[in-house]
């Protein structure tokens, strides 16, 4: 007869699984340098929740009673951060399904508990427990009269946190369990967080210092006062007058969030799934492929590809509209640039429009640090079609070519809604433009075969390159970058308009130079890493 | 002089320690349908990479129809078509888009790539998935339009890793239709399977892999003319491919240590 498993074997299994996957995570390879910066991340990340652990000791026994707000932003800081880092997090840090764990001889209760213990091993979760258990010490060394409160509540605000947690991320698995429904969410997602982005910095620029405190402190004292964040820090400070009612919402809210994490386990526990069910009907449509203007069939069927994929990948191109919607802020609400910079209209005039092409090359930049990154298992195809891989990697560039191009004339577009552009301005733009994104290129297709990373589609924060070739990616950008500041500090200060555009045309043709020699090294070194590109891609 | 297009010659492949295809000569004739056997880990799927360029071998030579694979590997791929492990597809493409990119890459114009794409689809019995993105479709779905991939440039020679893993009895038929339909036509496959009734039922000739080292090849005659069962009780019967490859590849006398608990 099969045993269920004791419940100290399944958490120790538990603690340990998560170690092992973050231990293998690490472990040295074919990429040393990626390992390297991941371990440095950890270093730092560590460090700076041991230094901010610290504040919140500090925060507890210092300003207690002299600052009791203080204790409602610590609180809130916890909360925030418990909530909101997993979800930055997802898609670069090393995880499992837990929901694995059904097929395991648990019993349901056993199973319910371990994922709360999951969740509470999570390095978001971690941190936040250290800062709250930090924030608690701070307090009872400093007030022992507030330990029978702190006790108390702050346990009760941890188990809040947590159950809130696991309920956001199962309530998120179930309607990310289909991939439309998952890329619907992400798209929605992102727009949300720009709409109130937008809605932000064109609102907030109207209002005077005195008005914005006005209108916003009584909004965030009212959200304080009935939020767990606001009871929990009353209940601490004050708990004869709120000792009740924070009970009586934190306690209400644990068997609330309980019953609804019931509600999302027992189904999987029962083995029920969601997928892509539902069927579509329709005639083939025997459209042909694009036949793009000089280049040949090969080409264009890559292009195409990489542009159907681009468009697929509703994370990338909202992004790319949500840089365009605050270009289109900058060059339509002057108000914000004179009320936050102090800049005039010329200014305005002078600085927007690099920032704007900066700005943008920046984010578009990762598109071509890894430029596999969604070819998974798709790999193979560039390996088994008759072409040679750097006619892909050719492919790859036109496209981020293309893209480019498109954002340039957006950018340009918008911004000459507001701010008149100069025709050498202009010029300006299209050869520093073209500089960079030579340079980004090069080192994107050297970086691809250096660090390849295999991006998992349809999550909120999937990264599009590792953390190494964005390092790489990043020093390689602001060193063109600096080039092209470089002529056009050049033009101003020997007051020779013609120089900057002259500067940069040679420089333009240099990194011409630099690109092809990239895309040949970086050809070669594909063809020899082979193997190793497909044990990491496919 | 019969026409060789596949030969391999010290074919060799280690990945670390591991020796996973060792000194493999083979030669695969025009028209044939070799399926090329194995137990686990043997080697196959890891000789159908370096025959179709995934892999690079560690030493030994590949000739495809006539020409060097190392040298000549993009006119290699021009005229083969592959089923490889993993199917290798552009999940996020629908099955149209995929057959035309697919159809593009080997240099078809728009309208042949078209017009084939249309065809396989209905052949494939895929017509209602034609604009489904591919990853929204069924394991067998994936493996039917992997097939139509790997055809749509009508190649000379057919490389199938495991093409009925997974697919159920209707689709499986549409399968060998086709691939008995190619052959026919003079084109040769080379057919790596688990399933040895399928495999005995369309291929003309067998070849068995183990441990990296080919141990015996030829048609299915000669290989029942070259194998005699030990057990008296099977004497005189037909021999049945499962039988063979038992017999050449010691699975009856690799017999598993008793598990005392189970």
């Amino acid at each position: 007869m099969a045993l269920a498993i004791r419940d100290t074997t399944a958490f120790r299994l538990l603690a340990r699984l998560r170690w092992q996957v973050f231990r293998n995570s690490l472990r040295p390879g074919f990429k040393r340098v990626e390992v390297l910066i991941r371990g440095f991340t950890w270093v730092a990340g560590v460090s700076t929740v041991a230094i901010t652990s610290l504040i919140f000791a500090a925060n507890g026994y210092f300003l207690f009673d002299k600052r009791p707000y203080v204790i409602h932003v610590s609180l809130w800081v916890i909360a925030l951060v418990w909530q909101i880092l997993p979800l930055v997090l997802e898609g670069s840090t090393p995880a499992l399904d837990f929901n694995e764990l059904a097929r395991y001889p648990l019993r349901f209760r056993l199973f319910y508990t371990m994922s709360l213990t999951y969740g509470l091993l999570d390095p978001a979760a971690l941190t936040c427990v250290a800062w709250l258990l930090c924030l608690a010490l701070g307090i009872v060394m400093g007030h022992p009269a507030a330990i029978p409160s702190v006790v108390i509540f702050f346990p009760l605000f941890a188990l809040l946190n947590l159950l809130f947690n696991r309920v956001l991320f199962g309530w998120l698995r179930q309607v990310t369990a289909t991939r439309r429904r998952r890329e619907i969410l992400v798209a929605v997602g992102v727009l949300f967080l720009l709409t109130v982005q937008v809605s932000f910095w064109t609102w907030m620029p109207r209002l005077e210092k005195s008005e914005r405190k006005a209108q916003v402190l009584p909004v965030i004292q009212a959200a304080d006062r009935f939020s767990p964040m606001g009871v929990t820090a009353n209940a601490v400070s004050a708990p004869r007058e709120s000792a009740l009612v924070a009970l009586g919402t934190l306690g209400g809210g644990c068997l609330l969030l309980g019953f609804l994490l019931y509600r999302q386990l027992r189904p999987i526990y029962l083995g029920e799934t969601d997928s892509d069910s539902e069927v579509r009907l329709g005639a083939i449509q025997a459209e042909p492929g694009w036949g793009l203007p000089f280049l040949g069939p090969q080409l264009s069927a890559m292009v195409e590809r990489e542009v159907r994929y681009y468009f697929s990948e509703h994370r990338l191109w909202v992004n790319q509209v949500s840089i365009w919607s605050f270009v289109l802020i900058g060059a339509l609400a002057p108000s914000f640039f004179q009320r936050a910079f102090g800049w005039s209209g010329e200014r305005r005039g002078e600085v927007l429009y690099p920032v704007a092409i900066s700005y943008s090359l920046i984010v578009m930049a990762t598109l071509a640090y890894n430029c596999f990154w969604s070819d998974a298992g798709g790999y193979y195809r560039w390996l088994l079609s008759p072409v040679k891989i750097r006619r892909v990697l050719q492919a790859k560039n036109i496209f981020f070519g293309i893209a480019v191009l498109v954002n340039l004339v957006v950018v340009t577009t918008i911004v000459s809604f507001g701010i008149p552009i100069a025709p050498l301005r202009l010029l300006n733009g299209v050869l520093t433009t073209m500089l960079i994104a030579l340079g980004v290129v090069s080192a994107g297709n050297l970086l691809s075969g250096w660090f390849p990373k295999k991006v998992k589609s349809g999550t909120f924060s999937a990264k599009n390159a590792s953390e190494a070739a964005t390092f790489i990616g990043l020093i390689v950008l602001a060193a063109f970058s600096a080039l092209a500041f470089g002529a056009n500090w050049a033009g101003k200060h020997w007051q020779r308009p013609w120089l900057t555009p002259l500067l940069l045309l040679v420089t333009v043709l240099a990194a011409g130079g630099i690109y092809l020699l990239a895309l040949k090294l970086a050809s070669e070194y594909l063809e020899k890493h082979q193997d190793k590109m497909c044990d990491e891609l496919v | 002089m019969a026409d060789i297009v596949v030969e391999t010659r010290n074919l060799h492949r280690e990945f670390g320690k591991l020796t996973a295809v060792d000194s493999l000569d083979l030669k695969v004739e025009r028209g044939q349908f070799l399926g090329f056997l194995g137990p686990n880990g043997a080697g196959k799927s890891t000789t159908i990479k370096m025959l179709t360029g995934l892999l690079r071998p560690t030493s030994g030579t590949i000739q495809v129809l006539g020409m060097d694979l190392e040298r000549q590997g993009v006119e290699v791929k021009q005229r083969i078509g592959v089923v490889p492990e993993g199917l290798a597809l552009f999940e996020r493409l629908t099955g149209t888009q995929l057959l035309n990119f697919v159809g593009r890459m080997y240099s078809l114009d728009r309208d042949t790539a078209a017009a084939r794409s249309a065809e396989l689809l209905e052949f494939m019995d895929l017509r209602t998935s034609a604009d489904k993105l591919v990853a929204d479709y069924s394991h067998g779905m994936k493996k039917k339009i992997a097939l139509a991939a790997a055809v749509i440039h009508r190649p000379d020679i057919l490389f199938l890793d495991e093409p009925f893993e997974g697919v159920d009895a209707i689709a499986a038929g549409t399968l060998k239709a086709m691939l008995q339909r190619f052959t026919a036509r003079g084109g040769t496959i080379f057919l790596t399977s688990h399933v040895l009734e399928v495999v005995e039922r369309l291929c003309s000739h067998i070849a068995i892999i183990q441990d990296g080292k080919l141990v015996t090849s030829g048609s299915i005659e000669e290989l029942r003319a070259g194998v005699t069962l030990r057990d008296p009780e099977c004497a005189g019967q037909a021999l049945t491919l499962e039988q063979i490859f038992l017999e050449v590849v010691g699975g009856e006398h690799q017999a598993p240590h008793e598990l005392s608990w189970l």
